[in-house]
């Protein structure tokens, strides 16, 4: 497989996760923001942006977190990185089953085009619904060979992250407030995870479990450790037997944090836990472009800049 | 009985689909008698249901930065069965004439020396490469993919307009709008035996496949694109992806020993043919613009060490400069011994101090073209121009007389698109499109691009153009026939 097509198709991964993901959290927040007895303060709503990835924001309104989650273009949103997964898709449009590429074209030109006031919901299901369409179009129609796996990998690599960022935001924000088991359900909310939990643990939302639940599950696919074995799997798919290259020994360490930890450690040191997590993601990120991604190192803008001079016959 | 055809008035043009009033072509009765069931309402029903397809397909273009869905008329074109004989014919018999002249231009340069095209004006096309002279082609072929474009003058009669045997496009969305209009209208399929055009990249890949460097047995084939922002991009990955091929831009390939290879996540890996949808200028930096990124730093050296077939040839804008085209009747009975059997556009060298004068004195009335131009730019049509344009291209063609040929205003023959709910007449072309590898092979039909601005006579997609399918007949000798 071209380097450059190995490097969209985890680009196309992890966008569309991040879109499923920050789709999510949004709904989330803005149900657990309206079904209280009073509005949450500007606080919420920044640490609502700390979790979506716009680092900084001050942003303490509802209206204007749903703005910029959905479509901002400062930071992570929605729309951009509907745009983004598309834009991958269309780089390797040869790769994808055409059915494949159609939903995720028509999802882009959805979310593009679509109004979310007065009613966000059909908006945010939408595009959960679409990321469900090309999943299972990704497993039923595509073969399951390399390209897949680079999608798989990109996309489990962005679900671990994200995970782990939740998880270990809330444990070091929840102090024991009486909203606790408010705030952890909207966390499992948020990792689609609620009703696999209420089924498995009697005795109501704790956070020790819902840490047990979300960090160290190894059959909920939406675990980061579940995330961080899918993506060694793929990378090891990717290989082949007998290779043990970079990124597979760093996504084995990844996977073994989650294999290793307890539910004290994550509950006591979540910062550290984070830390760590985010130390080797920041390794493997350097080792994949180094095994498989290496001529990305290329600008990508300087085709389409010359593109005007040429024109088609 | 529906409503759809009420009130088309064909022009004073040759119309494609009506000999007179509301009487029909007999090629044409069937069609007639299945849109005249159609209501307005009916009909813009299908034209949704087209855009939505093409819309979430992507079947899309780049204009001015934006991208649009490739506009589709519903009505088809009709070339019956006898008539396609003649401009298969035609266009067969051009393109292996200017092979022939490639060849030559190329090599010993015997029609040059001859005198039948002056050497002068090939060694001054801006398309004209040095560095590819004595390039020996795997199966001597350099032009793999023509498209030639046509048009009907007001007698009926096809002409050529130009020649395209760089990079010609448009082939994707012929077969795209084949398939779209199966699902539009099931019902005109069921009727009308229609030849298939969807073996194109079949075609295509075996074009290339069979002039690969001589002892490869199992040639590793790419498509070569600019990227995705090139206007043309859905046709690129359109074609790799129908041919199994991989998609590659300038930074996937690298030239190492003469050979060509593709950077993949398990190393290096040879290629032996590349269908390059760059342009020669971009193509590689080392022979031609040195600033480019789009192309591969060397291939051209590969292709001269016959380890790489470029597809198409670099070069070959030599044959398709519009100043040459004026010469390719002479070309054709040069190298074959054959009147053309398409004539051209009779057409003004401005190089040619007679004919400038000419040019220069019937401004309003002649199209000018800039002879490297394509896309429909660098154009003056005279009698849409105003006074400043003129003295414009006056300007232009005094100071570079080779740079400019004028041909007088061909009423491009018209067919009814829909335009706001009815029907009106629109000018149009053809580009048959010709592969050659084993055998020559023309795609029965090819593109019909239709100019949509009320009145125009410019059909190109990046100026406002459409399309339609175009339907060649299949003969009754149980010739195939489908979509």
């Amino acid at each position: 497989m071209l380097s450059r097509a190995a490097t969209s198709l985890t680009l196309f991964g992890r966008h569309l996760e991040r879109a499923d993901h920050l789709a999510r959290i949004l709904g989330v927040h803005v149900a657990l923001s309206l079904d209280r007895t009073d509005e949450p303060g500007p606080e919420f709503w920044m640490r609502f942006m700390q979790l979506a990835g716009w680092a900084g924001s001050d942003t303490g309104r509802r209206d204007q977190a749903v703005e910029m989650v959905i479509a901002g273009t400062l930071g992570p949103s929605v729309r951009a990185s509907i745009a983004a997964a598309r834009l991958a898709a269309q780089a390797v449009r040869p790769s994808l089953p055409s059915e494949l590429y159609e939903q995720v074209n028509a999802l882009h030109w959805r979310v593009q085009e679509a109004k979310w006031q007065p009613d966000l919901y059909p908006l945010l299901n939408s595009v959960q619904m679409g990321v469900r369409m090309v999943d299972g179009l990704l497993e039923d129609t595509m073969s399951h060979d390399e390209a897949r796996d680079f999608v798989r990998l990109g996309k489990f690599v962005e679900r671990a992250a994200n995970v782990t960022a939740i998880v270990t935001r809330k444990s070091a924000e929840l102090a024991g407030s009486p909203e606790d088991a408010l705030e952890w359900t909207a966390v499992l909310k948020s990792c689609f995870a609620f009703e696999l939990y209420q089924a498995r643990y009697s005795g109501g939302v704790v956070p020790d479990r819902v840490i047990e639940c979300l960090m160290l599950d190894e059959a909920l696919p939406r675990s980061a450790r579940f995330s961080a074995e899918a993506a060694l799997t793929a990378v090891m798919n990717i290989d082949g037997k007998g290779k043990r290259s970079r990124p597979r020994s760093l996504l084995t360490k990844f996977r073994a944090l989650f294999a290793r930890a307890s539910i004290e450690m994550i509950a006591q040191q979540p910062g550290d836990f984070y830390a760590e997590c985010r130390g080797l993601l920041r390794q493997l990120e350097l080792a994949l472009r180094e095994t498989y991604f290496h001529p990305s190192k290329v600008p990508t803008g300087v085709a389409g800049d010359q593109e005007r001079a040429m024109p088609q016959q | 009985m529906g409503d759809l055809l009420d009130g088309y008035t064909p022009e004073r043009a040759w119309d494609e689909m009506f000999v007179g009033p509301d009487q029909p072509r007999s090629h044409y009765q069937s069609l007639h008698q299945v849109l005249g069931t159609l209501s307005r309402d009916d009909f813009e029903l299908r034209c949704a249901a087209r855009d939505r397809a093409f819309h979430d397909q992507g079947i899309t273009f780049s204009h001015s930065g934006e991208e649009r869905p490739f506009p589709l008329d519903l009505v088809p074109r009709i070339i019956d069965a006898a008539e396609w004989a003649v401009v298969e014919s035609g266009v067969r018999q051009r393109v292996l004439a200017l092979e022939r002249f490639l060849a030559d231009v190329y090599g010993p340069g015997e029609i040059l020396a001859d005198g039948v095209v002056p050497r002068r004006l090939v060694a001054s096309s801006s398309h004209y490469h040095r560095c590819v002279a004595g390039l020996d082609p795997a199966g001597g072929v350099r032009v793999h993919v023509a498209g030639v474009d046509l048009v009907r003058d007001g007698a009926g009669s096809f002409r050529v307009l130009e020649d395209n045997l760089r990079t010609p496009s448009g082939i994707s969305y012929v077969v795209e709008n084949r398939r779209a209009m199966t699902h539009v209208f099931p019902e005109l399929f069921a009727s009308h035996r229609i030849r298939r055009v969807a073996d194109y990249p079949v075609r295509l890949l075996e074009a290339f496949r069979a002039t690969a460097p001589p002892g490869v047995d199992d040639p590793c084939v790419v498509v070569l694109t600019p990227g995705v922002h090139n206007a043309a991009y859905f046709e690129h990955s359109f074609l790799a992806r129908q041919m199994g091929v991989e998609l590659v831009e300038g930074r996937d390939l690298v030239c190492r020993d003469q050979r060509v290879y593709m950077r993949t996540t398990a190393g290096e890996q040879r290629v032996d043919v590349v269908y390059r949808r760059v342009d020669d200028d971009f193509l590689d930096p080392v022979h031609f613009r040195p600033d480019s990124v789009l192309g591969c730093a060397g291939i051209l050296n590969a292709a001269r060490a016959g380890n790489v077939t470029i597809a198409n040839a670099p070069g070959n804008g030599v044959a398709d400069d519009k100043a040459v085209y004026a010469l390719v009747p002479g070309i054709v009975r040069y190298y074959l011994g054959e009147d053309p059997i398409l004539p051209n556009v009779e057409t003004y060298l401005c190089a040619i101090e007679s004919d400038r004068r000419y040019v220069l004195e019937h401004l309003e009335s002649l199209v000018v073209k800039t002879v490297d131009a394509s896309g429909g730019y660098g154009m003056l049509i005279g009698p849409a121009s105003t006074r400043e344009e003129r003295e414009d291209f006056r300007r232009r063609i005094e100071s570079v007389p080779r740079a400019f040929i004028a041909q007088p205003v061909v009423a491009l023959s018209i067919q009814p698109v829909l335009d706001g709910g009815r029907l009106r007449p629109a000018h149009q072309d053809l580009r048959p499109f010709v592969l050659t590898g084993p055998s020559v092979h023309v795609t029965p039909g090819g593109l019909t691009r239709v100019a949509l601005k009320p009145g125009s006579l410019v059909v190109n997609s990046s100026q406002g153009g459409g399309s339609r399918d175009t339907w060649v007949m299949a003969e009754n000798t149980g010739e195939d026939g489908g979509a």
